[in-house]
């Protein structure tokens, strides 16, 4: 079995004219944190998309867990847990419908994670009237906390998060980055985070893969990134703002960093 | 086994959450509320506002009759007994011609010489007074029918025929001939359903379809989680059936409900689209109702096909328009002749099912037959298969 839950073979994209990602190699190691990082429009989406089997690479390979995306996207069908950017849900029904259809689809019973569910309820603040209201009657910061929910409740091997905690109170966030440590470190699940929001990527991101105009810039771990981009002041976000503001190939690291 | 089982539950899980979606407030309240509102509100309402009494046909015969026969009082009495059921109508008899003339309902006269001048052969006339409604017309064309039965029979035989309740038969067509009168008093039936309920499952498009799993960015969910994309496509097509058939019955009760306020007498589901349970077998009924099922079914399939391989704002425009375009295509041709057959219909997926059906209907097991129903399991695997291929096409992630 591959050491890589993710591993792409330049990888690239095409919309008519445009190259939206640029043969990318991106390794993501099992049981580990890793932050696809970019300014807006950098081709984040496009890259997670062909990584789900969604999109059709135009060139290269993407595997997932030993699986051939780019051949049978297939392969991985249900093998990965999503939580998309927006809080995608079916807003006319209630969060335990939503929840309950998600569970389905996975072949699972709401007692099936009973215990589980329960717990993630309690620590997201998530009362159980707010489960029978319809989802448009909920806030945003609680759609985002169902969604969150719903993501992680499959228990699968892989999760994509994209955003996990924009539009969440302070408490909320905190709780969800907490659910997402222990989902690596207690329960060995390997995470791809898509985020702007720097505490979660201080507190979260093990490794970091840095996307602009469709090349990957850079990856590595989060020390690598420091040294890299802010080696004077070995600040983070200083560091991450510095990647996206240099130029595409100065000081691309190699793609092999991860060993 | 255990993957078979996934997928039945996946599929299972699909139609759940579909079907649940179906019937939450404001959807409910448009697919299965709103035709039964509309219907309600064109027939039974203005009955509330206006007179519930039946029309009155005064009739008035002054003919003294011919060699002991007085054919003007046999028509009278005919077309007494005629309408002696129908509750919407009601006959009267009166010794003035003034009041035939002048009446503000219909009127009908008969002159003294009548009789006569049928006997001799002469031109006969008869006066009516009625407003030039397309019913008013029709009820005319009743009393005519009735006046020239009981004429031609006098004539023939010299005898005055005994009052009886007329059957007035419909016009004949050649192609009735060949697929007999069963197949002949099912036709229009059965193309005004295809009709209609595709008509109203074009209305649901925008509520069942993909484009609404567009909006709410829910089809990333659906297609990282599903295992076999075609369940995706089969949910829709049966929830899309679920829906037209709902609207179909609130449609239908609007129409009852409408016309008992009125005062008329038409309560049968069935008789709300001609089917006369008197005249026709059950099973033709069911072979007639299930060919509607499969003209939903290809008219969903379509809409799915096209909102697949669309955008959003494409397919939401694009594919009630192709599926009542071809709808209304093949249902004004063939109310103008049941049994017409030309080019144009022939590519039309509506005119298939319709005419298997009747051909079904009338036993006759031909290579039409077997024609029309390859065409129509060839196009359903084919819809399948672009809506399923067109879902796992990156269009479908995009809204715009």
């Amino acid at each position: 079995m591959s050491e890589f839950m993710v591993k792409t073979v330049n990888l690239s994209k095409d919309f008519k004219m445009t190259r939206a990602v640029n043969r990318i190699n991106i390794k993501i190691p099992k049981k580990s944190i890793y932050a696809l990082l970019g300014p807006n429009g950098a081709g984040k989406t496009t890259t997670i998309r062909m990584i789900l089997g969604l999109l059709k690479p135009s060139a290269g390979e993407v595997y997932v867990n030993g699986f051939n995306v780019s051949e049978n996207p297939k392969s991985i069908r249900g093998q990965i847990g999503l939580l998309p950017q927006f809080s995608a849900a079916y807003y006319d029904l209630t969060p335990l419908q939503n929840i309950k259809f998600i569970l389905a689809l996975n072949n699972l019973t709401f007692d099936d994670v009973n215990v589980k569910i329960t717990d993630y309820f309690e620590k997201l603040d998530i009362k159980p009237d707010l489960l029978q209201k319809p989802f448009t009657k909920l806030s945003g910061g609680e759609q985002r906390a169902i969604s969150f929910v719903m993501a992680v409740i499959t228990d699968k091997e892989f999760l994509i998060m994209d955003e996990p905690t924009s539009g969440l109170d302070i408490a909320r966030a905190k709780y969800i980055r907490s659910i997402i440590k222990d989902l690596v470190e207690e329960e060995g699940k390997t995470i791809l985070l898509s985020s702007h929001i720097v505490s979660d990527l201080e507190e979260l991101a093990e490794y970091c893969g840095i996307l602009k105009e469709g090349s990957l810039v850079f990856q590595g771990d989060k020390e690598e990134i420091i040294n890299t981009y802010s080696p004077e002041t070995k600040d983070f976000e200083d560091a991450i703002v510095n990647a996206f503001q240099a130029p595409v190939g100065s000081k691309s690291i190699s793609p092999e960093v991860i060993k | 086994m255990k993957e078979d089982k996934l997928h039945l539950n996946q599929l299972k899980a699909l139609l759940k959450k579909d079907i649940s979606l179906l019937f939450r407030k404001r959807v409910a309240i448009f697919i299965f509320g709103g035709p039964f509102i509309l219907m309600f509100i064109l027939i039974g309402l203005p009955a509330l506002f206006t007179s519930q009494s039946a029309i009155v046909l005064l009739v008035h015969s002054e003919d003294i009759g011919y060699l002991d026969s007085n054919i003007g009082e046999s028509i009278v009495g005919n077309i007494s007994v005629y309408f002696d059921s129908d509750e919407t109508m009601e006959v009267q008899l009166t010794d003035n011609l003034t009041k035939v003339l002048y009446t503000s309902e219909l009127g009908y006269y008969i002159p003294t010489n009548f009789s006569e001048q049928a006997f001799t052969g002469s031109p006969i006339t008869f006066t009516i007074d009625a407003t030039l409604s397309p019913y008013t017309s029709s009820i005319f064309n009743v009393v005519q029918a009735i006046a020239s039965n009981v004429m031609v029979t006098y004539l023939a035989n010299r005898t005055i025929p005994p009052l009886q309740n007329y059957e007035l038969p419909p016009e004949s067509l050649s192609e009735e001939l060949i697929l007999g009168p069963k197949a002949a008093a099912i036709a229009m039936p059965l193309s005004y359903m295809i009709f209609l309920l595709i008509a109203m499952n074009s209305g649901s498009y925008s509520l069942i379809g993909f484009a609404r799993e567009k909006r709410m960015r829910t089809m990333e969910i659906l297609l990282s989680y599903t295992h076999n994309h075609s369940y995706l496509v089969i949910s829709k097509v049966i929830t899309g059936l679920v829906a037209s058939l709902g609207s179909t019955l609130s449609y239908v009760l609007g129409i009852i409900v409408g016309t008992q306020l009125s005062g008329s007498n038409t309560s049968g589901l069935l008789e709300v689209f001609g089917l006369n349970l008197d005249k026709l077998a059950v099973g033709d009924i069911i072979i007639s109702l299930i060919f509607v099922v499969i003209a939903l079914l290809i008219s969903t399939l379509i809409t799915m096909a096209i909102d697949c391989n669309l955008t959003r704002e494409a397919s939401e425009r694009v594919s009630p328009l192709i599926s009542i375009g071809f709808a209304m295509f093949f249902y004004f041709v063939v109310m103008m002749n049941p049994f017409a057959t030309s080019s144009a219909l022939l590519i039309n997926p509506f005119y298939w099912c319709y005419r298997l059906g009747l051909l079904l209907i009338a036993g006759v097991f031909s290579m039409e037959l077997l024609l029309y129903f390859s065409l129509i399991i060839g196009l359903v695997a084919l819809l399948i298969f672009l809506a399923t291929r067109g879902i796992q096409k990156e269009k479908s992630l995009y809204l715009e």
